[in-house]
């Protein structure tokens, strides 16, 4: 079983990760690392616990990280025409949660555990990478003692989806970006040019429901939501996006997506580049590749894998 | 047909040496004039290279030039790029000094009087930096309705950039005036990146040029082209890893400027990336599913290469 930290601003797609991680026999959850992003920091810790409570593994400690970005003021609004006020889609309202989380800082979790099991531990980080830059802040070793780093963010050849140009994740803390693409990490970027094309659709649900239980409901009716949102934002897209969950399905079968090693840089000063994940494409790239960047996907495949496991 | 009266605006330059040759002999163009600035190389030998060809094909009488910016807007010049035009900027081909001289008017003051002369019936086609144009649009707003076309050789869409992973040359050598032009509400050509790598001209081609060209008078001309686009071939091969062919960025855009059918186009707004180390000069749409209504500019995404190239050669061999 591989060791996995999971680091998550749950919201929906997070939602469904964290689902995806706990029933995957291949990974060992060692923890959920929390931040602000699609929704407050505080919400994204709330549901994190609400949702381990769902899939009756309280047995993962929860760690609450980030509330703002590095070096940004914090966000005043959040995406809760995607989301939901409640961060899933309206399903949970104020429900509070039985357990609590950890008396540690998320970065804090993630360095130590790194440093307790050297070369062993794979980090994934589907929200804003700001947790995951402050770690790599505290323990300069990163590099040398984490097994590899997969986030969910940024976009090569796709367009951006919070602007033109850029992913919400990267956009959401674009210095902590630069800081985790520099680190030396081994890191592999599953972007909105792969996630884009993994589409769950609405005929999926029903399945979902028929279980009976409160987490088929709660995932069902969270996913109704967000797909509301992607039909509005995407006429005729069919369904919603898998993105934090592709990410969770590339650290269980790194063939989901193919992948291809490249320069990629992170625009932290742009009026209309902000967030961009600037990628060297040219014949004779400038620096050295320092991603592993996914361009293709077998999206029938990894669906099947998801559906398996989350169904 | 009529031909198509254009004023071209270089910055001579190998490839701009090739659009200008193009355009003077050309069936289809009629040059009103060449304007000059700084790019490839600075804005004095610019213009001594386009007096020189002009000419070496006989025709410096009939068209004028005129020398514009020697700077970017807000910036300073970055300097020549030898290590792709050669030292004088024509593949260190020694043409001779001209005779000739350019006017003693502004480029942009000499496009702005040669619109208004001819309300809606110049079509611009700018293969450097947007300076010229936009200092001119600055001066006199008017001109932007009175044009009847921008064809551009400058940026890229869904292809990377060559100076920047994400930038083009002729819009990051002075993305301020890319930024002016792109939002003057002119009609807008883009011949970019995404059609000019691909409208290649390879050694096989400049020897059919030698055939078709044989006759003594055109061996001037064939002797020049022969020599710049060997140093050209060369180039590429170092510094953009092409072998055996290179991009015919300038006359392309003077091709679609008589040929609009040479290329296949989408409508975008195009807006122009003013800040950024990494992002500075992009050309960027937005192409999310849901597009903007407004749109400036039709960008060109495909191109007939082989019919174009076979253009090419033939107007080079007329």
């Amino acid at each position: 079983m591989k060791p996995i930290i999971l680091d998550v601003d749950t919201g929906v797609d997070d939602a469904m990760a964290i689902a995806y991680a706990a029933r995957s026999p291949e990974l060992k959850l060692v923890g959920l690392t929390t931040l602000f992003g699609n929704i407050p920091a505080a919400i994204a810790a709330r549901n994190s616990l609400l949702m381990l409570e769902l899939l009756e593994r309280e047995d993962v400690p929860v760690f609450a990280g980030a509330e703002k970005p590095l070096f940004r003021p914090g966000k005043e609004t959040y995406a809760e025409m995607v989301h939901g006020d409640d961060g899933l889609g309206n399903t949970v309202g104020q429900t509070a949660p039985k357990g609590k989380v950890a008396d540690m800082p998320a970065a804090r979790f993630i360095a130590d555990q790194v440093r307790r099991m050297p070369g062993e531990v794979t980090i994934i980080a589907v929200g804003p990478l700001t947790n995951l830059a402050t770690a790599v802040l505290m323990e300069p070793e990163m590099p040398r003692l984490v097994k590899e780093v997969i986030i969910m963010g940024g976009a090569v050849d796709a367009p951006g989806n919070v602007t033109p140009h850029a992913e919400a994740n990267i956009y959401n803390d674009p210095e902590a970006a630069e800081i985790v693409f520099r680190s030396g990490m081994p890191i592999t970027m599953v972007g909105l040019d792969v996630t884009m094309r993994t589409l769950l659709a609405r005929s999926h649900l029903a399945k979902w429901r028929a279980k009976g239980t409160r987490l088929g409901q709660v995932l069902a009716d969270a996913a109704d939501f967000y797909m509301d949102f992607y039909e509005t934002s995407n006429p005729g897209i069919g369904g919603c996006p898998l993105h934090d969950p592709l990410a969770v399905g590339m650290a269980i079968d790194s063939s989901f997506c193919k992948t291809e090693k490249l320069p990629v840089e992170v625009d932290t000063e742009g009026i209309l580049s902000t967030g961009r994940t600037i990628c060297d494409r040219r014949a004779m790239p400038a620096k050295p590749p320092n991603v592993n960047v996914c361009l293709e996907v077998d999206a029938d495949r990894f669906l099947a894998h998801f559906l398996s496991r989350v169904g | 047909m009529e031909p198509v009266k254009i004023i071209l605006d270089v910055d001579t330059g190998i490839d701009d040496a090739l659009a200008i040759l193009y355009a003077l002999k050309s069936d289809r163009l009629q040059v009103e004039g060449i304007t000059t600035g700084f790019g490839n190389v600075s804005a004095e030998v610019a213009t001594r290279n386009t007096l020189a060809v002009l000419e070496l094909v006989g025709l410096a009488d009939r068209v004028p030039v005129a020398m514009g910016a020697s700077a970017p807007l807000f910036r300073p010049w970055d300097g020549p790029v030898p290590w792709i035009h050669g030292e004088n900027g024509l593949g260190n081909y020694p043409l001779p000094e001209p005779k000739g001289q350019p006017l003693a008017e502004f480029a942009p003051d000499f496009l702005i009087r040669k619109i208004h002369e001819q309300p809606g019936e110049l079509t611009l086609v700018f293969v450097g930096r947007l300076t010229n144009l936009a200092i001119a649009l600055a001066k006199d707003p008017s001109i932007a309705g009175k044009v009847k076309k921008l064809v551009l050789m400058g940026g890229a869409l869904r292809v990377p950039g060559n100076v920047t992973p994400v930038s083009e040359a002729n819009i990051w050598g002075d993305p301020e005036a890319a930024h002016r032009v792109f939002e003057s509400g002119m009609p807008i050509t883009m011949v970019g990146l995404d059609v000019t790598m691909k409208a290649t001209l390879t050694r096989d081609d400049v020897r059919k040029l030698k055939e078709m060209a044989a006759a003594p008078e055109k061996q001037p001309l064939v002797r020049f082209a022969e020599g710049i686009l060997d140093f050209y071939f060369e180039a590429y091969e170092k510094h953009n890893g092409m072998r055996g062919s290179f991009p015919l960025h300038d006359p392309l855009a003077a091709a679609v400027a008589e040929d609009a059918s040479l290329v296949a186009t989408e409508r975008h707004y195009i807006r122009i990336e003013t800040k950024g180390r990494l992002s500075v000069g992009a050309t960027l749409a937005d192409m999310r599913r849901i597009r903007p209504k407004e749109t400036n500019a039709d960008v060109c995404v495909q191109v007939d290469r082989d019919r174009f190239v076979a253009r090419f050669l033939h107007v080079l061999a007329r």
